[in-house]
């Protein structure tokens, strides 16, 4: 079955006098999926999305979007595409929903309901009426998501959404972006310093530095390649380990000093072997993956040190 | 590009700053219609300079430079820019003339309304300086029977006038183009205009330089009623042609340019 690329980027090189921005980038972005884009400040990262969302053009090298990539084409498929570049385009003297009805106004959609589904979605509906230059920053993202979504994109670019914000702002803007990939089927492109956040978040990752792409690589290669396992903690470890090798017929596993248990290769399955563990009689006191940090990935991919 | 319009006028209904430019254009089109009238009686006794700051031509200058600036400025500095790209350059060039003559008309309106109001109540007023064709309009009052051939003429002088203004004006769109700032737009723009008149002034009494300068909207002439409807429309057309010229240039510059 062929499969289906909302986005190729096809050998783009963007040049800026003296300064190589991107060289040579090559990517493909598949429907539904939320892409983890990483990469050091001045990586390239923000020129890929301003290239995308026609910010700028490339000097070498096209764009593809939705099939087209003549400019006229492309000009007509950006409007399936939302974006948050750097900081969200507020008014700070317009209400949000003043706001929301600025971006739809200006993005063409007659549908006035718009407004109070997408800042209802986004847990602003409460807080509609309130003047912008009285919201936090957590809030300000989620008003420049909620506006990068007018248009009901197909694609939504995100750049930083979680930059400068609190834990909780940090995790209400990750829940917000999963909902959104599950409940509309959109691709999400989104760059991020956080990391360990966009472990959580994104399904594929794309490691950018220098201009250049080093890796793309999805979840549970990225977890394969940072050695992840399931560790399951319980009281009854024999029964476990009997469960095992009875009922999912691996031996592929080790029984720590601590108590714990280390399963390798179930990762993908991994609410099977909960089922089955469950099913059998046995409560465990945990159930995790661990392995590797996608930081500690990350960082000799793009040649950096590893201080852990 | 009709939803970019209807975004600018949305806009613009909410700025402070457009409301603000224009209660301070009101205030000293009023002030000028009544110190020309208090000149003319001998009820005020000062020298016309001293009342050229609220002139038209000297309250333009600086008003609309710095509504041009916030009004295209202000879409790259709050990033709204980002939404309007997916309707394509061109359109935003476009809206943002369209948007800037509109602000052109608003901010004019005072003045266009205290000189044909001024014109129509036949009262005595002074001229004050020969080069606002306003106080010219309502110096002439007393000349003119109020028929309506003449009113008629009058709507067509000041809406000359509007369209001159936009023309002179029109320099300040592909400046807000280019710098993005809009402190910037309205520096170049005041700087712009006050250099391009003493320039006009100079080159007005070299021979040969006059009908060229005649070709552009910093002409010194002032439009009067003496003048014929077909000097009108040429006023108008060489107007237009500039303001478009201008709106091209402005295309050129944004056409390929980043947008941060």
């Amino acid at each position: 079955m062929m499969e289906e690329y909302i986005l190729r980027i096809n050998d783009v090189t963007k040049q800026f006098k003296n300064f190589t921005a991107l060289n040579q980038v090559r990517i493909q972005l598949k429907q539904g999926k939320i892409y983890g884009l990483i990469g050091k400040n001045g990586a390239g990262k923000t020129t890929l999305m301003r290239l995308i969302t026609g910010l700028s053009y490339p000097t070498q090298g096209s764009i593809e979007l939705f099939g087209e990539n003549k400019e006229a084409g492309l000009r007509r498929e950006r409007k399936r595409v939302g974006s948050l570049i750097e900081y969200p385009a507020l008014d700070g003297n317009m209400t949000a929903k003043e706001n929301m009805k600025l971006h739809r106004i200006i993005r063409g959609i007659p549908n006035k309901t718009i407004e109070d589904e997408l800042l209802q979605m986004v847990g602003l509906g409460d807080t509609k009426n309130k003047k912008v230059k009285d919201f936090s920053l957590g809030m300000r993202q989620r008003l420049g998501i909620a506006i990068a979504m007018i248009g009901n994109p197909e694609l939504l670019i995100l750049d930083e959404p979680v930059n400068g914000l609190d834990p909780v702002g940090v995790v209400e803007i990750r829940n917000l972006i999963k909902r959104i990939c599950e409940e509309r089927n959109i691709t999400i492109l989104i760059s991020s310093h956080n990391l360990p956040e966009l472990y959580q978040t994104a399904t594929d990752y794309i490691i950018i530095d220098k201009g250049r792409v080093c890796q793309t690589l999805t979840l549970p290669e990225l977890e394969k390649k940072c050695s992840h396992h399931l560790v399951i903690e319980c009281d009854e470890v024999e029964k476990l380990v009997q469960v095992f090798e009875t009922k999912l017929q691996t031996t592929d596993y080790r029984v720590l000093q601590d108590g714990s248990v280390h399963l390798d290769g179930f990762l993908e399955d991994r609410k099977y072997v909960m089922k089955t563990i469950v099913d059998s009689g046995i409560i465990p006191t945990k159930f995790a993956v661990e392995g590797d940090t996608l930081e500690n990935y990350y960082l000799p991919v793009i040649g950096g040190k590893n201080n852990d | 590009m009709i939803n970019l319009l209807h975004a600018d006028l949305f806009r613009l209904k909410k700025s402070k700053a457009l409301k603000g430019c224009l209660l301070v254009v009101t205030i000293c089109a009023v002030l000028l219609a009544f110190v020309s009238h208090g000149v003319m009686e001998g009820e005020i006794d000062i020298a016309a300079n001293t009342v050229s700051g609220l002139s038209d031509i000297f309250l333009m200058s600086v008003i609309v430079p710095l509504m041009v600036g916030i009004l295209i400025c202000g879409d790259f500095e709050s990033k709204d820019i980002h939404d309007a790209i997916s309707c394509g350059r061109s359109a935003i060039v476009l809206s943002k003339t369209i948007s800037f003559l509109l602000v052109v008309c608003i901010l004019v309106l005072p003045y266009v309304l205290v000189a044909f109001i001024g014109f129509l109540s036949g009262g005595s007023f002074s001229e004050l300086f020969g080069f606002s064709s306003y106080t010219n309009l309502l110096a002439s009052t007393g000349n003119y029977q109020k028929d309506s051939a003449t009113i008629l003429k009058t709507i067509g002088l000041l809406f000359t006038t509007i369209i001159l203004y936009a023309g002179r004006l029109s320099i300040c769109i592909p400046v807000a183009f280019a710098v993005r700032k809009p402190v910037l737009v309205t520096a170049i723009g005041v700087v712009f205009g006050f250099v391009v008149d003493a320039a006009v002034a100079g080159m007005e009494k070299i021979d040969g330089l006059c009908d060229l300068i005649d070709m552009t909207p910093y002409t010194h002439q002032v439009i009067t009623l003496e003048q014929s409807g077909g000097e009108y429309i040429k006023t108008i057309f060489i107007s237009v042609v500039f303001i478009v010229i201008m709106s091209g240039i402005a295309y050129l510059l944004f056409r390929k340019s980043e947008v941060k």
